[in-house]
């Protein structure tokens, strides 16, 4: 270890690293300074870092946590020690520093690096440490623009959320996955995707990117040690048959909590469909590291035929009220999921709660709400006027959220496999915090938007017949405190997809009640979802039902043997009793509590016909079985939807996940049978949702 | 003495309605059996007291009722869920039978009982608007648990003017016969 430490220094670059304020905002263009050479070429590395930590509620768990919030224009600049920069280039922006002046111009960067995220400034340094780097804190700095900082720059101003229509084209977020590595020896080391379908039949490992990708970078994360590695990203084009030829590589230095830009992978190059393979070139480490990537992509598609899009809602539902009796700085709400095939420009928010704090000297002050998506991307500040009651009363919602921000941060959240939260910072006007007494979050959208709901891309006039069934799906995601948190700390989470093919949909339900403190969770007992859609559901039938199991196998949803014996005995029986007016509608508490008894032993889902239009889907668990599942999965066969020859609309317009509702008005969109498939030429289905392709075939050839 | 059976069958009514409103915190898990159960012998017990309650009937129902609580241990015992009803009306029709010194009396009495008390919950849930076949058709739910001590309430008290009332058309007919 000590050897490997002092191996890393002797070799390593000296670094100045300056903390920065500027006034420019850093986005995919960073900071480069001209006539400047070194291991990143003319580029400065940029490390984010929290402006501020305040104390603060992380809401769903009512924990206390000091929270970070960042600023997009105070980040940590890391330059060489010996920079002799061309002092005579055409910069765009000085960077002002105690070692003096440096010509600054913003493009892509040289190095492939984006930027990494720490949490501190310390951590920043260990980060610079591990690649192999010997930083030196030199204090402040300053970025200052040449003329408009703003001119030409995308600003984050807010924007109205669009639906899709037809015939538009638009960016299309996605994620890759790969798998966490452990680094047990030096030299090439693998990253395999994934999933257990190869895409390159030559290539085991490599990931699908597929067409007309614009963007396209990596984020990494170390844990457990530290590793000295090049991270090299080869780009292959997928040829007709499955093989794969290489196109390019990108080699770049290895960082903790790092985006990097892989330039290869562009819309010039992927006119054709494209591969990834990752591997690491691993020169030393120390202790036991494992290495964790995923890609964030930005795709372009255009909208055809009125199926290919779904929509995403993340919900903050039926939450009571919080009872917090504490010095609140920050509210964290959330981790949601960052749902894949996020349609840009369509993000939205209703986001609403009530916060009441004490009054101070009997008044209440005027309060401040800043709006951050996971604590780094302002989404808007808002002063709210109190309603006083003998505590102060701030009804705080955000009336819109600012897009730029939301792509951003989705973008990030893809690239290191995380999920999307609220961070509001709050203050009194005066600069003071708020004793806050209790926050009532209301029932509302935390984040909704419109997701193309497939990786692939529709050509027009015709679809490679590969896609016949696309995994077209609509998703909900609920959390909830389902109780009183002061009472017990309980958290609701649950997932609700709706997948539509051609002659029916399939329900995926999750849920379960989590206690944090006592590390343990109850999985769902009851479901209620109302679907409808514009035809008649008259004819509509559950086709089975099953659990999914921890190790992906589906098992059927039947009641135990002797239970179905009893139901047999039982209709001979009752003809006896009916007469005896023992059972019947009304017929009494004996016949209802045997009855009843015998009816909930096992687990049920049915559909029951609410009107022509809509139809509502219930699940019940038993009172006898105890299936170590969170998850069913509810196939339905609609026979008004054969022979459609256009997209069918279907709305989820209620749900509600054990006790806990919410009408959601979530769209989704069936494919319809018409004929344009035209003869695949693709061998492989590549699907942009890990493993979910693993349980479509056990029951999608029952749906006919 | 006939004032004290009716003492006793209040008694026994009460004790259903209470026990039934331990539904509202019963846990959802292989206890349900033990609540059907429990619900099955006190009713039982209930409608027994009008007749005449003997020891003998509260260990027959004792043991009427015990397979539904241990059912999830002995699974086959499921099967006593579709049975035991019969159970219990057989064992009613025996007491009334006792009570009245003849089987066709006895038979007479339970399922006379048994039909007005429908009657009466029919024209109740007529009155309240439904909202008693409501309850019935809620049945037994994980979340929803004001329904069974409702149903518990009605049932008894219903149950309790019906028998009352057979028992005195009885005896006005055994009178007039002699």
């Amino acid at each position: 270890m000590a050897l490997v430490v002092l191996a890393l220094l002797a070799a390593a670059e000296r670094v100045y690293v300056y903390e920065v304020e500027s006034d420019v905002e850093i986005t995919e263009d960073v900071p480069h300074v001209l006539g400047i050479s070194w291991r990143f070429g003319e580029q400065l590395l940029v490390v984010w870092v929290p402006r501020d930590v305040a104390p603060g509620i992380i809401l769903f768990t009512n924990e206390t946590a000091p929270i970070p919030l960042y600023d997009r224009k105070y980040f940590l600049l890391v330059a060489p020690a010996d920079a002799q920069p061309n002092q005579r280039a055409d910069a765009e922006a000085f960077l002002k520093t105690p070692d003096g002046t440096y010509p600054v111009v913003f493009r892509k960067p040289d190095a492939g690096i984006l930027h990494t995220i720490a949490h501190s400034i310390e951590e920043a340094l260990t980060i610079l440490k591990q690649m192999g780097l010997q930083p030196e804190y030199r204090g402040k700095a300053e970025l200052v623009a040449k003329g408009d900082p703003d001119a030409g720059r995308e600003t984050a101003a807010p924007t109205l959320p669009r639906r899709p229509s037809v015939g538009s084209t638009f960016d299309v977020y996605g994620g890759l996955y790969f798998r966490e590595t452990p680094i047990t020896k030096t030299g090439l080391v693998v990253i395999p995707v994934r999933g257990t379908e190869s895409v390159c039949i030559n290539l085991p490992y490599a990931a699908y990117v597929g067409y007309d990708a614009k963007s396209f970078a990596l984020g990494t994360s170390i844990r457990g040690g530290a590793v000295d590695a090049d991270l090299i990203v080869e780009v292959y084009k997928i040829e007709f048959g499955g093989n794969c030829t290489f196109l390019g590589s990108r080699r770049f230095v290895l960082a903790n909590r790092t985006i990097y830009l892989v330039d290869l992978i562009n819309s010039t190059t992927s006119v054709d469909r494209l591969a990834v393979f990752v591997m690491l070139d691993v020169r030393s480490f120390s202790g036991q590291p494992s290495v964790g990537v995923n890609a964030s992509l930005i795709y372009t598609r255009t909208y055809r035929y009125g199926f290919e899009v779904g929509e995403f809602a993340a919900r903050a539902t039926s939450a009571s009220g919080y009872q917090i009796n504490n010095y609140v700085r920050r509210v964290v709400i959330g981790p949601y999921v960052a749902y894949d095939g996020y349609v840009a420009q369509t993000a939205s928010s209703s986001l609403a709660l009530r916060i009441a704090t004490q009054p101070e000297d009997g008044t209440c002050k005027n309060l401040q709400v800043r709006f951050t998506i996971n604590g780094r991307s302002p989404s808007g500040t808002y002063t709210y006027r109190d309603i006083c009651n003998g505590e102060c009363i701030y009804d705080v919602y955000l009336p819109n959220i600012w897009e730029p921000s939301f792509q951003v941060e989705y973008f990030h959240a893809k690239a290191f496999d995380g999920g999307l939260f609220w961070v509001l910072d709050i203050e009194y006007t005066d600069g003071s915090t708020p004793y806050v007494r209790s926050i009532f979050l209301r029932n509302t959208d935390a984040f909704r938007y419109w997701r193309w709901a497939e990786q692939w891309k529709t050509s027009p006039g015709a679809i490679d017949a590969v896609w016949a069934n696309p995994f077209l799906s609509s998703a909900l995601e609920i959390y909830a405190a389902p109780m009183e948190p002061s009472t017990a700390l309980v958290i609701y989470h649950g997932l609700v997809t709706i997948r539509a093919i051609s002659t029916g949909v399939i329900l995926t339900i999750s849920g379960k009640i989590v206690y944090p403190g006592l590390d343990t969770a109850v999985y769902i007992k009851k479901a209620e979802i109302d679907v409808a859609m514009p035809l008649s559901v008259r004819r509509i039938d559950v086709v089975g039902g099953f659990y999914l199991m921890p190790d992906y196998q589906l098992n059927s949803i039947t009641p135990p043997g002797w239970v179905r014996e009893a139901f047999d005995v039982k209709r001979v029986v009752d003809f006896i009793l009916m007469l005896a007016g023992v059972v019947g509608r009304v017929a009494g508490l004996l016949g209802f509590a045997t009855g009843e008894g015998l009816k909930s032993v096992g687990d049920s889902v049915r559909a029951q016909v609410l009107d022509y239009y809509t139809a509502r889907i219930i699940y019940r668990r038993g009172w006898y079985t105890n299936v170590a599942s969170d998850t069913i999965i509810v196939p339905l066969r609609i026979p008004s939807l054969y022979g459609r020859v256009s997209a069918t609309e279907l709305e989820i317009t209620r749900i509600c996940l054990d006790n806990i509702c919410a009408n959601p008005n979530l769209k989704a969109y069936v494919q319809p049978e018409a004929g344009y498939l035209i003869p695949s030429i693709e061998f492989v289905k590549n699907w942009m949702f890990r493993g979910q392709v693993l349980y479509i075939r056990a029951y999608e050839t029952s749906m006919r | 003495m006939r004032g004290m059976m009716r003492d006793q069958t209040a008694f026994f009514l009460l004790l259903v309605v209470v026990f039934s409103l331990l539904w509202f915190v019963w846990p959802w898990s292989w206890l349900v059996g033990v609540f059907v159960a429990g619900l099955v012998f006190l009713w039982s017990l209930f409608f027994v007291s009008c007749v005449g309650l003997e020891r003998v009937f509260a260990v027959v129902f004792g043991l009427v009722a015990a397979p539904l609580a241990l059912a999830p241990v002995v699974e086959p015992l499921f099967l006593w869920y579709a049975v035991a009803p019969l159970a219990v009306f057989v064992v009613l029709v025996y007491a009334a039978s006792r009570a009245y010194d003849s089987l066709l009396w006895g038979l007479l009495f339970v399922v006379g009982s048994l039909w007005l008390h429908v009657i009466i919950l029919a024209a109740v849930d007529l009155l309240s608007g439904g909202l008693l076949s409501q309850a019935f058709d809620m049945g037994f739910d994980v979340y929803v648990r004001w329904n069974v001590p409702l149903i518990a309430f009605m049932d008894t008290s219903s149950l309790y003017i019906s028998c009352r009332a057979v028992k005195l058309i009885f005896a006005y007919v055994k009178r007039r016969r002699g």
